[in-house]
């Protein structure tokens, strides 16, 4: 936990900087990807905190557990679910399933773009 | 990559200068933003003698290092903006089309460079842009009406019966080539599979008609870009796509790729093109658009951290998932 609060702060005070100090001395040819590369940081030192884009939450995999009623299940068990020809988005079950992956959804976007949510 | 490259860029004048008989120079180079899977370079080309005499401002449009599946050839782009161009739609004209990679290592093609920009935050600031969203109605239904039986397009292969289906089938393969686990992107694809409308007609779709894909010059329209994902589709598709939120940029109120209200944009498309608009059917399009995208992302993505070609901003398309995600699951949940 430590070394993610130093990491985070150093991210952060790096990408203020930069921000603050050297954007406006970026070329204007340059200035998109000078932001792409603030984005880069802010996004990073997000996931420092709130876990990483790539990786469902394990809330996330408990509760797709208990929606399709496997103990332990992985996020490939619930992708051939869905692709089977009897998975109805209309059902008890898909509803659940929904509930579970809007959460999801949710937490990744405010790792990815926190703005969006507001 | 190619034409920051003096050996290549001597290719190229050697090259145009035989296409146009004549000697030429070339100033102004410079890569274009945007196009993650093609590459345009502005160029100014001074041409001594013969018909073409004279300075003439272009672009050369060819692929990037990779490219993500769905995307078609130079040659069928080149082809397919020459034939739109015959049925009176707004798009550059063409100049040439070179397929031998020994000069820049890709094909290409050179066309008229366009005044106006295409940048989607520059377009979308302040109020409704009626005129302009009427012209891309008008210039969508010209494109609907070239059909499937156009002898020109037959490189783009048989029309799918119903292309709804066929875009579910495909978006899950693009998916596994990649390993991509996103389990929101699949309840989106069960959806759509379910809900799948039967089409009306199959026509030519641009299959990326958006904001960020056309020029604007003052306020007008000046031409339609980036053809490379064009097919024989059902034309609702387009519509979905230039409505869907996720091409709004800054006017997320402006329905209409951020410019202005769907009931202009539909009014004039069904003057033009006798066919009616069910909203009804645009909402299911909406959410293929997201899918499509958001499965499009993750392609992108990929290229980066599969190592095709390391890049920031394929990196940051990964980025932009979870928000495509989120509006997908919005639209197609019951919870």
């Amino acid at each position: 936990m430590v070394k993610k609060e130093i990491l985070t702060d150093l991210l952060s005070i790096a990408r203020s900087v930069f921000l603050d100090e050297i954007l406006e001395f970026v070329p204007d040819h340059k200035k998109y990807e000078a932001l792409m590369i603030a984005n880069a940081m802010a996004i990073s030192s997000r996931e420092e905190v709130l876990g990483k884009l790539d990786q469902p939450s394990p809330e996330f995999l408990d509760a797709l557990s208990a929606t399709l009623g496997q103990t332990n299940i992985q996020v490939e068990t619930s992708i051939e679910i869905m692709r089977l020809a009897e998975f109805s988005t209309d059902s008890l079950k898909a509803i659940k399933l929904h509930q579970v992956l809007i959460l999801e959804a949710e937490r990744k976007v405010k790792i990815s773009n926190p703005q969006y949510l507001k | 990559m190619g034409l920051s490259n003096v050996d290549q860029q001597s290719k190229l004048i050697a090259y145009i200068s035989n296409v146009v008989r004549s000697p030429v120079s070339l100033s102004g180079l410079k890569k274009l933003s945007g196009g993650a899977i093609q590459e345009n370079w502005a160029l100014d080309v001074y041409v001594e003698t013969g018909d073409l005499a004279g300075h003439h401002e272009w672009v050369l449009r060819q692929d990037a290092a990779s490219q993500v599946e769905a995307s078609g050839g130079r040659a069928e782009e080149y082809q397919l903006l020459k034939v739109a161009k015959a049925s009176g739609v707004e798009v550059p004209m063409t100049i040439n089309l070179c397929e031998d990679k020994a000069i820049l290592g890709q094909p290409f093609f050179l066309m008229h460079r366009l005044k106006g920009t295409a940048a989607g935050h520059v377009l979308t600031k302040g109020g409704e842009k009626l005129k302009l969203v009427r012209s891309l109605a008008q210039n969508l239904a010209r494109i609907h009406s070239i059909d499937p039986i156009e002898q020109e397009l037959l490189f783009l292969g048989e029309a799918p019966s119903n292309p709804a289906l066929h875009s579910v089938t495909q978006y899950r393969s693009y998916l596994d080539a990649i390993n991509a686990k996103q389990p929101a992107i699949e309840f989106g694809l069960a959806w759509l599979q379910e809900n799948a409308p039967e089409p009306k007609r199959v026509t030519l779709c641009h299959r990326d008609y958006r904001t960020g894909n056309f020029m604007v010059n003052g306020g007008d329209l000046t031409g339609i870009l980036d053809w490379e994902f064009s097919g024989w589709s059902d034309p609702m598709e387009d519509v979905g796509w230039i409505c869907a939120k996720c091409w709004r940029f800054r006017g997320k109120d402006k329905e209409v790729g951020g410019l202005g209200p769907r009931q202009v944009f539909y009014k004039a498309y069904e003057q033009l093109s006798g066919h009616s608009i069910n909203p009804e059917e645009i909402k299911y399009w909406e959410v293929m658009a997201h899918v499509r995208w958001a499965t499009i992302a993750c392609q992108q993505a990929a290229r980066h951290y599969l190592g095709e070609e390391l890049s920031l901003e394929l990196a940051l398309t990964g980025y932009l998932v979870p928000e495509l995600e989120y509006e997908i699951l919005k639209m197609t949940g019951k919870s």
